[in-house]
């Protein structure tokens, strides 16, 4: 829905900055991997919305993470104060499907892509089910400190630069997390979900479609399916990410 | 009793697009959305309310399916450039996957057709023209920059093919350069009910960071004192109804088109950021006297 909400909290995560809204019943009925549209400037500048991943849901409010001011918006939204009030469309296109049996979720993410993942955290935990997250970053400082997550949350990190884990997590910890875990859900640039796709393939040889999903890694510039930006091809055809995803079966995704 | 209480529910200022038409294309108001803001009328955000527009313009149809190269929308200053093309799956795919919406529709519908070939925009025509819910057709015509002859030509060729083979109001979209002589001479020649200005513009912008160029068409609220401008210049003697398009970015915008001499607008992509923005226009348009 539209709605004007206000800006209750801001507190630091990681290298970014936690903003916690609180606005009307539809916003709040948010779900893992549905995004929000916030407008983050006045008089059109900059022109478009920013699309947000909420990265916690609770009964009264929800929070939205930044973890980079390189975008002229996110870096006006982050000089925003408590009780300011903020324009947000949502929650908006289709978000993860876990499950009830499905209770050891396996996360893994480039550390710029993650939003979405930590919403579906805090989701599993809330029922009661078991998390390992995978991080993948450059280096050090691009990754989440421990102390960011709950405690429940098994955490393993990479870095191309080795500074924290070396390699690359779709290397040297994805096949030992895998027969672990009753589902995958995935964040990451294009090239990294391909090489995701290519090391499924070779660990589970068996058909993992309804086991893995992913958020596509396309822009989502209106949101609502107009601009045709955020196109995904899959097996069957174009989809509008905005509407038909942003969360995909792996499996379906043409990278 | 208040002036807000005595504003009716839903302002009202009928208007006519196509006054030479045997049909007409009457709508409730003259707020419009451009071609492609909702896609076929299944991508609106929240906060767009359909049932307040005078009508909505759909994304282009063509005869075929169109695929090239992905749609891109990059940020400019006040705007962006918006490179879409004419994805779209064939007019075939189209009506079957929106024909319901249309006929159900809250807003008459007007469906954007493209392409160049006289016989493929006529096949078009002719499958939209048997479609319910669809109540009038836009065509871009003319190509900027073009040689004004040649490209005037082709126009009265393509308005002749639809004309033909559909019975349907007919809005001609023309780029903001054509010239006084070449929108007459469109007009005398018949089969152009009302006139659309204007497509958008091409704009490029080069990303110094990453050296690249990137291309579209050019939205944005700077386009609309140019395309005032131009409503102003042609308001007076060019004969039929004139919808601005594109630009309108407030309320005041889209009052100083009607002002100008505009009977119509089309709000375009600031619909994207502002989904309230065509329901508050309606409703200054209804309170304001003409």
């Amino acid at each position: 829905m539209s709605a004007s909400t206000l800006l209750a909290e801001r507190t630091e995560l990681g290298n970014g900055l936690l903003l916690r809204v609180q606005g009307g019943r539809e916003l709040l009925a948010c779900r893992p991997g549905q995004f929000v549209m916030l407008r983050c400037g006045p008089a059109w500048s900059p022109y478009l919305r920013r699309a947000l991943f909420p990265v916690e849901m609770r009964q009264d409010s929800l929070a939205l993470w930044i973890n980079s001011l390189a975008d002229e918006g996110l870096a006006w939204l982050s000089r925003r104060k408590v009780g300011d009030s903020l324009d947000l469309l949502g929650p908006l296109g289709k978000g993860f499907s876990i499950q009830p049996q499905q209770r050891r979720l396996l996360l893994v993410a480039e550390a710029a892509h993650i939003a979405p993942l930590l919403g579906l955290m805090q989701a599993q935990l809330a029922r009661q089910g078991s998390v390992v997250l995978l991080l993948q970053g450059q280096t050090a400082s691009d990754l989440l400190p421990p102390g960011a997550l709950p405690p429940s949350v098994e955490y393993y990190t990479a870095t191309s630069d080795g500074s924290a884990g070396d390699g690359d997590v779709l290397d040297t910890l994805l096949a030992r997390a895998l027969p672990w875990a009753d589902a995958l859900a995935a964040a990451g640039s294009g090239p990294f979900l391909r090489r995701l796709q290519r090391r499924m393939g070779d660990a589970r040889p068996e058909p993992y479609r309804g086991f893995a999903q992913a958020v596509a890694p396309v822009p989502l510039p209106c949101g609502g399916g107009a601009c045709l930006a955020c196109l995904v091809e899959t097996g069957r055809g174009h989809h509008r990410a905005c509407q038909r995803g942003p969360v995909f079966d792996l499996t379906e995704l043409a990278l | 009793m208040s002036a807000t209480a005595r504003r009716p529910a839903v302002a009202t200022r009928l208007v006519e697009l196509a006054p030479r038409h045997k049909l007409g294309l009457t709508l409730t108001n003259p707020v419009l959305l451009a071609a492609g803001m909702i896609g076929y009328g299944d991508a609106g955000l929240p906060g767009l309310d359909l049932g307040r527009l005078g009508a909505f313009v759909t994304a282009p149809v063509t005869r075929r399916p169109w695929r090239g190269d992905l749609p891109q929308v990059a940020e400019t200053p006040g705007g962006l450039l918006w490179r879409r093309g004419l994805w779209n799956p064939g007019v075939r795919v189209v009506v079957r996957d929106y024909g319901n919406l249309w006929r159900r529709s809250r807003a008459p519908v007007i469906v954007h057709l493209a392409g160049d070939d006289p016989d493929e925009l006529a096949s078009v025509a002719s499958t939209l023209e048997s479609t319910p819910g669809v109540a009038g057709l836009e065509l871009d015509l003319l190509r900027a920059y073009h040689d004004e002859a040649e490209n005037l030509e082709e126009a009265i060729e393509q308005v002749r093919a639809v004309r033909a083979a559909a019975d349907l109001p007919l809005l001609a979209r023309l780029p903001l350069s054509t010239s006084d002589e070449t929108v007459q001479a469109l007009v005398e020649s018949g089969g152009v009910d009302a006139l659309v200005l204007a497509q958008p513009p091409a704009g490029l912008r080069y990303d110094a960071a990453r050296g690249v160029q990137i291309t579209g068409q050019l939205h944005g609220r700077s386009l609309a004192p140019l395309l005032a401008a131009r409503i102003a210049d042609l308001a007076g003697w060019v004969g039929v109804p004139l919808v601005a398009c594109g630009g309108v970015h407030s309320v005041d915008d889209a009052l100083a088109y009607l002002a100008v001499g505009a009977a119509a607008l089309q709000v375009d992509t600031a619909v994207w950021v502002d989904p309230q923005l065509p329901g508050r226009i309606v409703a200054a348009v209804g309170e304001v006297s003409w």
